[in-house]
């Protein structure tokens, strides 16, 4: 058995068209940006609020500010596990209190990643509204999650798997389907 | 009763000579010693690939009863030899009350005799109550059938209560057992002084506290002209003392266990701190090893012993410094013997022998029955080739502690026969 | 998300870990510092747990450093010193621990005074059991905020000289510091008077030194060890006066070594004794970062053992 890359879904372009669009949701839903701050959920989804961040910027002129969420010790599957998952670092240098928090992730799929960050959050403070930002939204949802914001509505099966690739990680801007295929 | 043992390697220990013969016994007595016997309706052993070698005897023994019966008895320590293929053995008097006196000594022989396994020897006290401090009723325990003196366990710290006894000794012409240890430093030691007491983050027991003793003890003899047997020897300096005293033709003589010829002090490490590893003295080094098996091989050693120590497992399964010090060992002493000695290390059957039989019983001036026509059978019969696994949970001894517990060796006594009547067959203790 | 392998039950020493694991708790200690700077200084990580502290030994900073690591990571913690326990009514060790055992703990920390102890229990309990020092054997949680302490300020722990300065055959935390130090790829040298110098203790691969000046040479980190009042009346020193004179850490001392030399000591400090209160509040000296750091240390490791499902 094998992965094996299905098709493209977004290229570079397709990426940058879905933020930018999704910035400007983000103006409008919120009436401006001055009560905003970004929280990229580890790992791909900080590069995503630092993009967001920069056509905020465009867009409004002001600079809204980012952290970043490690959401692996809030994981509802640790005790499932045999190897635990390496804890990374939770930076988020400004206060919640009261602000509008922009959770970002790559790909929303069962809902769990997104109920740990928001556990998480909890823990910092006690924002205004949190709001979901994802740049895929793959269906099959576990959890009553949803997004507020959404890239592109992808419709997968179980068996597929969508990769989200980024310059600032993966050295390409790309997002593909890729499938278990037997060999 | 008829027993043929047929094709049979008989060792003369004595004399230090092997002979293949047939072997007939009839109602406990040797009829008869010939290159083919031939005899029927009796009950037939194939000797092939079995030795017998007569009064097997383990001077070192603690059979814990009366006092601490939860880890040992008569009983159970007699079936213990037997199983372990002795025919005769000595009790160390460190029981509770201590064989301080005739009545204890006379207590032994009593059960001894009821229990009817293995010949038991009794070893009275140097000191009364082996506190160290007075001489005890060494006559009257001679003259009880004590057949030497020790306060085991303990050393004799006082000089002057040593040469009193070695002096006193000498109107009986017993020897003086020595445990040869300066307490003061090994005070709350558990293991060997060294690199691997280092790493494991234990008290050492230097070599020192031994060797110490055990030159003082030679001087003393050299003084007095009694007879001194060292308890079980360790290291090399030891040794070296010990070598020179027999060059100057001092009266002593010594012995070592089977544990200190097979393990070093990396034992401890090995086995992370299992207790059944801790002795006293405690397992050296391996120069020390060699220089044990050396000093077997040039009979600077005189004579191998046990040791058994048997306890209870509530008394080791603890922390390595409050566990108590000992190796349940009548029932691994004869395979170990012939694994490493024999087979490792090539020393001929019959020397191993002889210093488990002639040479103990000569010692402390016991019986030693050798296998001659007309003469009572008392012997044990060991297969050579049968290798089986230690297993301690079988031993016939309460005492389960052994650190070689698991371990593959070769040689098993299969029959052992005291004074006649056999009393341990193809694993089983005939009955007490 | 990386998965790595934490393959061990138990955590019984530092003799045995591998550089990688060493890094690996390093990382985690460093993401769990984090934690600590919050106003809720909780996560529900190790929720459901239960956690047991047994101290044979009295401590009141590294069993109270646990008992907060557990804490916050939502663990529930029992801790027992045995001052207040059925240990006095005599009941083994074995017995105590198989009690607790039967009441369901997830994992044992224990002090004792007696070497091997936690190697002992961790054969016989299937829960977790890690080691809070063990008689004159291991101290692998103390040695591991240790060289986290170092890494905070040198972001290195290769390559140093670091000098242990003290009574070594007594200490626990040496012989885990003197692992620890050489797994990771520096060098260490012991110095002390010659009767508290154990046997052999070159086979770990350490220099040893006995005279102060000569040993604390160019070091990048002087460790200090504790002088127990106690081992004067075993004749293995003749005063505190003369230990002071011979081997106390002062300010004109630590002058020999590198400028940016730190200074540790495991604590308790004896002020005056083996170091000097200068020296102690110097700026050179971590002493308290220490501190700070060993729960963030415990935290980790706490994860790194209970975080995951049982290894069967």
């Amino acid at each position: 058995m094998i992965y094996q890359e299905k098709a493209k879904i977004l290229d570079k372009e397709g990426i940058r068209r879905a933020l930018r669009r999704v910035a400007h949701e983000i103006i409008e839903r919120n009436k401006g940006i001055e009560n905003i701050v970004l929280v990229g959920i580890r790992r791909r989804g900080v590069p995503l609020a630092y993009r967001l961040q920069k056509y905020l910027k465009e867009i409004e002129g002001k600079e809204v500010p980012v952290g970043s969420l490690d959401i692996t010790l809030y994981r509802d599957d640790l005790n499932l596990r045999l190897d635990q998952p390496k804890v990374g670092k939770t930076e988020i240098d400004f206060s919640i209190e009261d602000k509008d928090v922009i959770l970002v992730d790559d790909v929303l799929y069962t809902g769990r990643t997104v109920r740990s960050a928001l556990d998480a959050l909890m823990d910092l403070g006690r924002p205004k509204t949190v709001q979901l930002v994802v740049l895929i939204d793959r269906g099959h949802r576990e959890l009553p999650i949803r997004a507020d914001y959404v890239g592109k509505n992808v419709p997968t099966s179980k068996k597929e798997l969508i990769e989200v690739r980024l310059e600032e990680i993966d050295g390409i801007d790309e997002v593909v389907i890729t499938e278990w295929r037997d060999e | 009763m008829r027993l043929l043992i047929r094709n049979v390697l008989i060792i003369d220990p004595e004399n230090e000579i092997e002979v293949k013969k047939d072997i007939l016994i009839e109602n406990g007595i040797i009829r008869g010693i010939s290159e083919r016997i031939n005899e029927k309706e009796c009950e037939t052993i194939e000797g092939e690939g079995k030795i017998i070698v007569p009064s097997l005897t383990d001077i070192h023994t603690h059979l814990r009863e009366p006092g601490f019966e939860w880890k040992e008895d008569l009983l159970s320590g007699s079936m213990s030899a037997v199983a372990g293929g002795f025919t005769s053995i000595a009790c160390m008097p460190n029981t509770l009350p201590p064989l301080d006196q005739r009545s204890s000594i006379e207590y032994i022989y009593k059960r001894s005799k009821e229990i009817g396994l293995v010949k038991i020897y009794p070893i009275g006290t140097i000191t009364k109550g082996r506190e160290g401090k007075e001489l005890a009723e060494i006559g009257e325990m001679f003259y009880a059938g004590a057949k030497g003196f020790s306060d085991d366990g303990n050393p004799v710290l006082n000089s002057e209560i040593l040469r009193c006894a070695l002096e006193y000794s000498k109107m009986f012409s017993v020897p003086i057992i020595d445990h040869c240890e300066d307490t003061y430093l090994t005070q709350d030691g558990s293991m060997n002084w060294g690199k691997t007491a280092t790493l494991l983050g234990l008290k050492g027991m230097p070599w020192v506290a031994e060797a110490s003793m055990v030159a003082r003890d030679i001087f003393l003899v050299q003084l007095t002209e009694g007879k001194l047997h060292i308890a079980h020897v360790s290291c090399w300096q030891s040794i070296e003392i010990i070598k020179w005293a027999k060059n100057n033709n001092i009266n002593v003589t010594c012995e070592v266990t089977p544990h200190h010829l097979v393990l070093t002090e990396e034992h401890v490490k090995e086995k992370d701190y299992d207790t059944n590893t801790k002795v006293n003295p405690p397992l050296r080094t391996k120069e020390d090893q060699e220089a044990l098996w050396k000093a077997l091989k040039d009979d600077i050693i005189d004579v191998i012993a046990s040791d058994h120590a048997p306890h209870h497992q509530d008394d080791k399964m603890k922390e390595y410094d409050l566990a108590e010090f000992g190796i349940s060992g009548l029932e691994t002493m004869i395979p170990l013997l012939i694994t490493f000695g024999y087979y490792y290390r090539k020393i001929p059957l019959s020397k191993i022998f002889k210093k488990i039989s002639y040479i103990p019983s000569k010692i402390l001036n016991i019986p030693f029955i050798p296998i001659k026509e007309n003469n009572l059978a008392n012997f044990t019969l060991i297969d050579i080739y049968e290798e089986r696994k230690v297993d301690s949970s079988k031993f016939y001894s309460k005492g389960k502690n052994t650190p070689f517990d698991g371990w593959k060796l070769k040689g098993w006594p299969i029959l052992t026969i005291v004074d006649g009547k056999i009393v341990f067959q193809d694993g089983m203790v005939k009955n007490a | 998300m990386k998965i790595v392998s934490w393959r061990h039950k138990d955590l019984l020493g530092i003799e045995g870990l591998t550089k990688e694991e060493i890094e690996l708790i390093i990382e985690t200690t460093s993401n769990m510092k984090e934690i600590l700077k919050r106003t809720i200084k909780k996560v529900p990580t190790l929720r459901g747990k239960t956690i047991c502290i047994l101290f044979y030994e009295p401590s009141t900073r590294t069993r109270s450093s646990f008992e907060l690591a557990a804490k916050y990571l939502s663990a529930d913690t029992i801790s027992i010193a045995t001052s207040v326990s059925s240990v006095q009514k005599g009941e083994s060790l074995l017995d105590t621990v198989k009690t607790l055992e039967a009441m369901g703990i997830d994992a044992l920390i224990i002090r004792h005074s007696s070497s091997g102890v936690a190697n002992f229990l961790a054969k016989k309990l299937s829960c977790s059991v890690i080691n809070a020092g063990d008689g004159m054997h291991e101290h692998p949680t103390q040695a591991l905020l240790d060289v986290y302490t170092v890494y905070e300020k040198k972001r290195r722990i290769d390559g140093m000289k670091i000098t242990i300065v003290g009574d070594i055959m007594h200490s626990r935390v040496a012989r885990s510091n003197i692992y620890v130090w050489k797994t990771v790829g520096s060098n260490v040298t012991v110095c002390g008077p010659s009767t508290l110098i154990p046997p052999g203790i070159e086979n770990l691969g350490v220099k040893v030194e006995y005279n102060i000046d000569k040993a604390l040479e160019d070091s990048d980190i002087i460790y200090v060890l504790r002088l127990q009042l106690e081992r004067q009346k075993k004749s293995l020193f003749p005063s505190l006066r003369e230990y002071h004179y011979l081997f106390g850490i002062t300010e004109d001392r630590v002058k020999k070594a590198k400028k940016d030399v730190l200074i540790m000591h495991p604590g308790p400090m004896n002020r005056g004794v083996e170091i000097s209160s200068e020296v102690a509040d110097s700026s050179q000296s971590v002493i308290n970062e220490q501190v700070t750091n060993g729960v963030a240390v415990r935290m980790a490791l706490l994860y790194l053992l209970l975080g995951g499902g049982k290894l069967e």
